[in-house]
């Protein structure tokens, strides 16, 4: 039976570590805007290809 | 004239074009993020974009000297280093995701802004740039050019708080976590299986349960104590005080419980007290984060003036504007304090201070009030009076603008003699138990105290108001704050603004008398108002929609008479009688339209009533509301509004700021509780000086005056339904508050003969709060269905 110590020392352990982590999601601002992330997420597609392109030109440039 | 509603669909996004609706190559746009965009797709180069913006916006040189100044700098940006600094802008242009993507994407303009984030809500963005590369004006410049006006105000710089969510959701979630873990905690005991744990374990999960209640108690329900102990400090017993007490109590005697090994105590039922509590004001804290309820004159004025100094123009902020300084106002800016016209003549709209929307004509040494909008070439002014002492400013700083009404709500009022009331019962039955067995008065008293705390009672005005909040914001009715939501239950005089309130501020009813026009001369009409900047004639051109324009020659606006203009060899006249007709006669409401001095015809621009006006109005006197309508405008239309709105008790016209704060305080004095609708600035001295001031916005996020509430002026109308609502909902409130109370019997009756169990504590307390949480949102909800709201 007093495995069950141990058992509930580690989930107390693990679910400290939810609301750790829940307190630094709100500390780091990110439920200060939940509008804008949800348009910007659309956007980012045509920035990397931006970059693959600009990196592919860079390999054909200098194939070494 | 009839006006056709009609639907545009934006061609990038799809959304409906509203206000502004841009037509670009041939296509309908709703905003300039979305042309820009369309744009963008057509080049896919953002440099050459930027780059053939900047050169065709010639007119933005100047506009924004004063972000050179290093002391206005200083006051607006938030960080400043020789490489980085970081400014957090307002671009109210902000209207849709396109606009994200563009000023997201700043950085592609120019190589000096290293990083813009946008607060979509807000319509703001955080702008992160190089100094070295663009200066702050420099930004300004490209943000405009491209579509994207960032506001400056005499505000500015002196705002900008943590958001008061972030630190309640925080607090919610600890306490959600402390309530749950203590709850898992705890079940054997729910169980029953208690008595076949060994002892080990008891004593295990008590001392677990004590450690988790800590940073319940301590950090998320540490503001009940701050609030009672503040209240008190006043001499008044508000809701907090019974709670604190109680959730003093809970923790004392658990804590006890626990260490002396006597019982496990009650921390399930403490954890989820102050879990509910906190749900509840999170509840009623709903904001509107893009709406702002308490802007004050600051908002309204510029940021800084252009001083002449010598030979010399400089911009100086506001503050800093001393009675005899000479200062230049350019056209579309509004001069920020009450002065003396230098130059020979101005043309001052002070439709941002009236509502009404027409250009005076003002002749050196006039004097002009601060807030009135130069429509034409820059003049220069000498100022009377600084900026704060003003004679709108001045309406601010009145004593109505420095004590905020502090009105005490149901709820606290209830919870004196409920206090009082509960010591009574701890002590009779104390005294009670003194006689049969003194080793339970300890037990008992505190009992009476534990069960006793008002959580259901605390939870009924959140919930009910904050749904109130909720269904009135989905009809765009947005209240400040909850309390706003119980002020307006106690309300029975309505005073209406005129313009803009009762009327659309934007629509105007054009009609025409006189003999049929010839579609030329239409065609001619339309050219020579398009030109025009005046508002009567902007009115006219809008109201010939489906005219083709005709180019004219020698166009010609003089101000304070009309726009002339010549097409083949008729000479065209458009404005006053004594101008066009060349009589004497004076007829202030008419516009006249002329060929060679020969009369056509002429307009009435008169308002336009919001439709559904007249049975809103019957609806409020049937509801036994006294009405009253308070009009900036002359008597011109009090023969219409007496036909339509026959119920108005009195009508005033041609009240001045002033004139309108004052008879809302003669009221009052009359002990009227006074609900006050209107829109401007020259409402605003009124609006904050009733009981409750709502204003009335055709955009909701555009500039308001200072107020209780904001409304869509599509939604006045609903007026009537919507106190309706509120007086309905008090009920509601009364109705959770008796709820409640059975609770309390049934809970006080087990403690006074000293049956609370700790079992039975953690299942009565939140039953209390979960029943009346249901039954106020399930009832609120039902009420808005009967209202159709």
């Amino acid at each position: 039976m007093s495995v069950i110590f141990v058992l509930i020392l580690v989930s107390m352990v693990v679910a400290g570590g939810f609301l750790s982590l829940f307190i630094w999601a709100v500390k780091s601002g990110q439920f200060d805007d939940t509008m804008t992330p949800s348009m910007r997420v659309l956007f980012d597609d045509k920035k990397k290809k931006k970059e693959k392109a600009e990196q592919q030109a860079n390999l054909e440039e200098n194939p070494s | 004239m009839i006006q056709v509603e009609q639907k545009v669909l934006c061609h990038h996004c799809g959304e409906e074009c509203r206000d502004e609706h841009i037509n670009y190559d041939k296509k309908d746009f709703c905003c300039v993020g979305c042309k820009s965009i369309y744009e963008l797709f057509q080049e896919d180069d953002l440099k050459e974009l930027y780059q053939s913006r900047n050169k065709s916006n010639p007119h933005l040189r100047g506009k924004y000297d004063f972000l050179r100044n290093d002391e206005i700098k200083g006051q607006l940006l938030n960080f400043q280093s020789t490489d980085h600094s970081i400014i957090h802008l307002d671009l109210p242009d902000i209207h849709c995701s396109s606009c994200v993507y563009v000023l997201e994407n700043l950085n592609e303009f120019h190589d000096g802004v290293i990083q813009t984030k946008v607060n979509f809500m807000k319509r703001a963005a955080e702008v992160h740039f190089d100094p070295r590369h663009i200066s702050l004006e420099e930004l300004a410049i490209l943000l405009s050019s491209i579509g994207y006006p960032p506001e400056f105000n005499a505000a500015d710089g002196t705002k900008k708080g943590k958001s008061i969510g972030n630190r309640i959701s925080l607090k919610i979630g600890v306490a959600a976590f402390c309530f749950g873990n203590i709850m898992l905690l705890s079940f054997p005991e729910y169980l029953g299986i208690k008595d076949q744990m060994s002892h080990d374990f008891d004593r295990f999960f008590s001392y677990l349960n004590l450690f988790l209640v800590l940073p319940a108690f301590f950090f998320s329900g540490k503001e009940y104590f701050i609030s009672a102990y503040k209240g008190l400090k006043r001499g008044f017993v508000n809701i907090d005080v019974p709670i604190a007490l109680g959730m003093a109590i809970l923790f004392i005697r658990s804590t006890y419980e626990i260490i002396s090994a006597t019982g496990s105590g009650y921390m399930d039922s403490l954890a989820g007290l102050i879990f509910f509590l906190l749900i509840g004001k999170w509840f009623q804290n709903k904001t509107y984060e893009n709406l702002s309820f308490d802007r004050d004159y600051k908002s309204y004025f510029p940021l800084a003036v252009l001083k002449r100094d010598g030979d010399q123009e400089v911009p100086v902020p506001i503050q800093q504007l001393q009675e005899g300084d000479e200062i230049i106002i350019r056209n579309q800016e509004i001069i920020p304090a009450d002065a003396v016209l230098l130059s020979d003549s101005a043309n001052i709209d002070y439709s941002f201070v009236t509502g009404e929307q027409r250009a005076v004509k003002m002749d050196k040494g006039e004097h002009i009030y601060a807030g009135g909008r130069q429509a034409g070439e820059r003049i220069y002014l000498k100022v009377l009076k600084a900026t704060s002492q003003s004679y709108l400013t001045s309406l601010w700083n009145s004593d109505t603008f420095l004590n905020k009404k502090d009105s005490v709500s149901m709820i606290d009022r209830i919870s004196k003699y409920f206090t009082i009331a509960i010591f009574t019962i701890a002590i009779v039955s104390s005294v009670f138990w003194y006689f049969i067995d003194p080793s339970q008065i300890w037990l008992v008293a505190t009992s009476v105290l534990i069960v006793a705390c008002p959580c259901a009672l605390a939870l009924s005005a959140p919930f009910t108001h904050g749904n109130t909040m909720r269904i009135l914001g989905r009809n765009r009715f947005y209240l400040k704050s909850a309390e706003v939501a119980e002020k307006l239950t106690n309300v029975n005089t309505i005073v209406f603004d005129k313009t803009g309130t009762i009327t659309t501020a934007g629509d105007h009813r054009v009609t025409y008398s006189g003999s049929p026009m010839k579609s030329v001369e239409k065609s001619i009409l339309k050219g020579m108002t398009a030109n025009s900047t005046h508002p009567l004639s902007k009115r006219i051109y809008d109201s010939l929609e489906d005219v083709e324009l005709m180019h004219v020659d020698e166009f010609e606006e003089i101000v304070g008479k009309g726009i002339r203009a010549v097409f083949g060899k008729k000479v065209y006249k458009l404005g006053s009688s004594s101008w066009a007709l060349h009589d004497n006669k004076v007829n202030e409401d008419s516009v006249f339209f002329s060929e060679n001095d020969q009369l056509i015809g002429s307009f009435q621009v008169t308002n336009y009533y919001r439709p559904g006006l007249t049975k809103m109005v019957g609806d409020l006197s049937l509801l036994k509301y006294d009405l009253e309508l308070l009009s900036g405008d002359n008597h011109q239309e009090e023969k219409v509004l007496k036909n339509i709105l026959p119920q108005l008790r009195s009508m005033l016209f041609k009240q001045k700021p002033d004139d309108k704060l004052n008879y809302v305080k003669s009221l009052q004095r009359q002990h009227h509780k006074v609900l006050m609708l209107g829109d401007g600035l020259n409402d605003a001295g009124a609006l904050s000086q009733s009981d409750v001031g709502i204003a009335v916005a055709e955009d909701v996020s555009a500039f308001s005056p200072a107020c209780d509430a904001i409304i869509e002026g599509a939604s006045v109308t609903k007026l009537s339904e919507f106190l309706q609502y509120v007086t309905e909902a008090k009920k509601i409130v009364i109705a959770s508050f008796v709820i409640s109370f059975l609770y309390n019997v049934v809970g006080l009756s087990f403690a006074v003969v000293g049956w609370l169990t700790p079992v039975f504590a953690a299942v009565l307390m939140p039953l209390s709060s979960i029943t009346v949480v249901a039954f106020t949102t399930i009832a609120g909800n039902l009420l808005a269905r009967k209202l159709k709201l």
